[in-house]
Order: C-alpha cells, then sequence, then structure tokens
C-alpha cells in the first residue's frame, strides 16, 4: 500500500514536471522582434533599493534613462514599464513593487488615462505573462481580460501556447531557462534617429472626458501611494505623437491640484530639455532615441533631486559596485548600436 | 514498477495536452484584431454594392472610388493618388506601420493586419466633401436625422451610427456638424 501511494506521489511529481518544463518551452521568449514581452521580468533579478520606480507605457521605458539619473545625480531608479501598459496593469504593477520594496517615489505616464477597457490580448500578454504569480498578477488579469481571455489561461499558459509546439525554434532552446537582459533597468535603448516631421492634426473626439475606470484606478493608485508613504508624480512624455489633447491635460493638472500632486507635462518644456525633433527621435516623434532621452532624464533628474529631497547616492558602495557594471554595460550597448548604424 | 509510473505520467500528460488542444486557438504574438478585416478586404471589388457598411465616395484619378473601413488601403491608393501629406508611425511593439494619408479634403488612417493595411478611419477636413447620404461639415442635427434617423449612440458630442462593422460618426457642437468621421470596430474599441 505504502509502496503504491509512493508510486503514485512520484508519478504525478514527474507529470507536474514534465508539464512545467514543457510550458517554459511553449511560452515565447520575446528574444527576438517583440523584446517588450521580456521586460516585466526583468525586475525580479534586481536589487530591490530603488529611490524611484517609472510605472507605465512605451512613454516611459523608451523615454527615461535610468542610468542618466544615477550618473548625473545619484538617483537609483527602475522602469516597470510594457508596451502599451494600462492603469489597472500599471496599478497592480505598484502594489505588487511594494511587496518587494517602498520607493520613494512613483512616476507615472499619464497617456494610458486614454483607455478605459480592455484592448488587446496580445498587449496584454506582454505586461501579464512577465509578472510572477500573485494575488495582484490575478486582479491585473481579471482587469486586463478581454471578452475572447480566460483566467485559466494566465495561471497555466500552457492552455494558451500548446499551439507553439509547429513554431518552436532554437530560441525557444536557448531561453528555456535563462533570457539576455533587453533593456537597462527598463529602460528600452534605441539609438537611430528618424526626424519627427508631416504629423497630422488631431483628430477632434466627441467626448475629451477620460473614463470612469480610468479614473477608478487613478485614485486607487493615489490612496496606495498615501498608505505606503510614496510619493506620486504624474508625467506626460514629450512624444508628439498619438496626441495629447488640451482637454485631457487641463483635466491631469486639475486631479493633481486636487489630490496634491505633482504633474510634469514635458510636452511644455521641449525648448528648456533642449529637444530637437529633428535628432532626439527615432520614429518621427512617437519615442526619443537615446540622445533625447539622456536630455529628458538630465531635465527631470534635477526636478527629482531638487524637487523630492531625493538623495545623491553615489557613494554607497554597494549600489555604486552595481552600478559601474550597468553602466558599462549601457555604454558598450550604445557603442554597439552606434557602429551598426554607421554600416 | 516502472511501467506503472511511465503509463500514469503518459495518462496525465495526454489528458492536459487534449484539454488543451480543445480551448480556443489564436496566435497571441500577433495583433488580435477580429477576423472581420479580411472579410470585409475579400468582398472589395472596388464595387459600392459590394462593400459593408457606411460608404464614403472620395474624387479619385479616374472618377469616383468607394471606401469603407476595414478594407485594403493599397488598392484605394491606386485609384486616389498620391496625398497631399503622409505620416506613418510604427505600431508599440508590434511589426507594421499607423499610415496617415492627407488628400485635400478628407485624411484615411490606417493600420497593420496580417501585411496589409486596412482603413481604420476616414476624417472629413472640411466641408467641400459630402457623405453619401448628402452631409457635409456645417450642416445641422436636423438633417443629420433627416438622413439617418435617430437610431444612434450618443457619445459626448459625437452622434454615432453603426452599419455592418463600420462606424459613421458625427460631432455636434450648438446644433452644427463640426466633424465627420467614418470608423473601423479597431478604433471604436480604443474609444471606449
Amino acid at each position: 500500500m505504502r509502496k503504491r501511494l509512493i508510486g503514485i506521489t512520484v508519478s504525478f511529481i514527474v507529470a507536474a514536471v514534465g508539464l512545467w518544463f514543457l510550458q517554459k518551452l511553449l511560452m515565447p521568449k520575446y528574444m527576438d522582434d517583440i523584446v517588450e514581452g521580456a521586460m516585466i521580468a526583468e525586475y525580479y533579478d534586481e536589487e530591490k533599493n530603488h529611490d524611484v520606480i517609472f510605472i507605465g507605457d512605451c512613454e516611459l521605458y523608451e523615454n527615461i534613462s535610468p542610468a542618466v539619473l544615477w550618473k548625473e545625480y545619484g538617483i537609483n531608479s527602475y522602469i516597470r514599464g510594457s508596451a502599451q501598459q494600462l492603469i489597472w496593469q500599471s496599478y497592480y504593477l505598484m502594489e505588487e513593487t511594494l511587496q518587494y520594496e517602498k520607493p520613494k517615489v512613483f512616476v507615472f505616464n499619464v497617456l494610458a488615462m486614454k483607455y478605459n477597457s480592455p484592448q488587446s490580448e496580445a498587449y496584454n500578454r506582454m505586461t501579464l505573462d512577465g509578472m510572477k504569480m500573485s494575488a495582484a498578477k490575478i486582479k491585473s488579469v481579471q482587469a486586463s481580460m478581454t471578452e475572447e481571455e480566460d483566467l485559466i489561461d494566465y495561471i497555466f499558459p500552457i492552455l494558451r501556447y500548446h499551439s507553439r509546439f509547429d513554431e518552436l525554434g532554437k530560441i525557444d532552446i536557448n531561453y528555456l531557462f535563462k533570457k539576455d537582459k533587453v533593456t537597462f533597468n527598463g529602460y528600452y535603448m534605441r539609438v537611430d534617429v528618424k526626424p519627427a516631421q508631416n504629423i497630422p492634426e488631431a483628430k477632434p473626439l466627441g467626448d475629451y472626458n477620460f473614463g470612469d475606470t480610468a479614473y477608478f484606478y487613478l485614485d486607487k493608485m493615489v490612496e496606495l501611494c498615501e498608505k505606503n508613504n510614496v510619493e506620486l508624480i504624474l508625467v506626460k512624455a514629450p512624444s508628439l505623437y498619438p496626441h495629447w489633447y488640451d482637454e485631457w491635460d487641463k483635466q491631469m493638472s486639475e486631479y493633481a491640484l486636487d489630490h496634491n500632486l505633482k504633474y510634469y507635462n514635458f510636452l511644455n518644456s521641449t525648448d528648456d530639455i533642449g529637444l530637437d525633433f529633428a535628432k532626439d527621435t527615432y520614429d518621427s516623434g512617437l519615442h526619443l532615441n537615446l540622445t533625447g532621452a539622456e536630455k529628458l532624464s538630465t531635465y527631470f533628474g534635477n526636478i527629482l533631486s531638487t524637487e523630492c529631497d531625493l538623495p545623491d547616492r553615489r557613494n554607497d558602495k554597494k549600489l555604486k559596485e552595481i552600478w559601474e557594471e550597468k553602466l558599462k554595460a549601457y555604454d558598450d550597448e550604445k557603442n554597439r548600436q552606434y557602429a551598426e548604424n554607421e554600416k | 514498477m516502472k511501467k506503472k509510473i511511465f503509463t500514469v505520467l503518459s495518462a496525465v500528460v495526454l489528458s492536459i495536452c487534449l484539454t488543451a488542444c480543445g480551448s480556443n486557438d489564436v496566435k497571441v504574438i500577433e495583433n488580435n484584431k477580429d477576423d472581420k478585416a479580411s472579410e470585409s478586404s475579400t468582398d472589395n471589388s472596388g464595387e459600392t454594392s459590394k462593400l459593408k457598411g457606411y460608404v464614403f465616395e472620395a474624387d479619385g484619378q479616374n472618377g469616383k472610388v468607394s471606401i469603407t473601413t476595414e478594407i485594403e488601403m493599397n488598392d484605394i491608393l491606386k485609384q486616389l493618388g498620391d496625398p497631399d501629406n503622409y505620416f506613418e508611425a510604427e505600431s508599440c511593439a508590434f511589426k507594421g506601420l499607423d499610415k496617415t494619408y492627407t488628400y485635400s479634403h478628407y485624411e484615411i488612417q490606417t493600420y497593420p493586419e496580417d501585411k496589409k493595411d486596412l482603413i481604420s478611419c476616414i476624417l472629413f477636413k472640411d466641408d467641400m466633401i459630402k457623405t453619401a447620404e448628402g452631409l457635409s461639415i456645417g450642416m445641422t442635427k436636423d438633417q443629420m436625422e433627416e438622413a439617418y434617423g435617430t437610431d444612434y449612440e450618443q457619445k459626448g458630442a459625437m452622434y454615432v451610427y453603426k452599419k455592418d462593422s463600420s462606424f459613421l460618426g458625427f460631432i455636434i457642437q450648438d446644433n452644427i456638424i463640426s466633424s465627420i468621421q467614418y470608423f473601423s470596430d479597431a478604433l471604436e474599441q480604443q474609444q471606449n
């Protein structure tokens, strides 16, 4: 009887390990063309001792360089960014982050306020699959799912990805257990240049008010930050497209005023930042390239260090060592991309 | 003993795989817009009668060109000729470009789907053009209701009519139409 019980237990363990392995194999690795799907998971390998955590969409992870914030101001920061990160996803990432560390400041990019309902499974997956299993992840999945999606497919992704069996390639084997870093503390580097030109006029909208769901999660962010004594800063990155309407800006300015928050719309400061959209963008003004991101980071770093009273931690021996290694990798990648561009 | 373990293991793996194969199978890595786009595109043979939804008739190089949402831009572009202004923006993370073609009196926006550019929006820029039902910017709300009825959904100042998978929106300010927009399901989702 005992032998039989042991046999069954061993069988189930072996089956579970087999399924876990199969799931690891079948899940997309996001290591070649769509690297944005690998960003969220990178955070877990970090030393959790950040002063500032940026949470939001591509307007953060392509426009802010934590390396510059460290080099110039001694601010230890990280970007928990992902493509089309919706506000409820940002909220639950904040909630999850607080399980690991308590930064002094959370920075949230307000473009996400324009979305009031779930949008796309493909984008959901890029944010949610990378999160470790937790209550925050489950709640984020529930808030994000489109009508065609099921919670069970996020808990056991093998149910969703089993059809990838025919598509498996070298990448799935090479990155089965260990992935390359695709960002520098969450920053996605691009050095190429594509000037901003021919940007179409803003399309008139019937209703410029942000939706109730978007405001619900913004309120929750405020409450969460107050409860945990973390300052919440709202920003609008200086991306020229998609359009940021004056009506939207007014709502965010009023919200910030009503809730005693700092709100910086960097579209109003492009001259002070020194941005030149003929040189500082790689995709016609949607996102900044490296030169643009470094200029914005220098400008915002000054605000963070002076107005938020963040300490200069460049004398912290342990952090200094960590950043020396990070900055080397950052410079190596910068040089590699510039060399590639010149070919 | 080994045989038993192997049998149990095989049964568990097999049952889970079979369960999985019964679930909805959609490619996740690709943008997951629905299939209506390709259906409409197939339907587009250049004849108005075969286009589904609201249709806009523009002046082309060789006569009228019938345009609606969710059809391929490539075919339309050949008939309309080069635009006055062209803008393209990379789709965040995904391959392909969101494109905007601006002509004298209207603008056409597209989104990438399966290596095709499908029309997501047609936007009137002035009062020099009309919808197929005779409405133009500057006309009144009453004229809109006369032409299209009152079976609309109001979203702020926008009155939206739906036909098949296409939407026709009128923005009304002080009882006057200030904007006319044809848009597709793909855009409708973003505006909610």
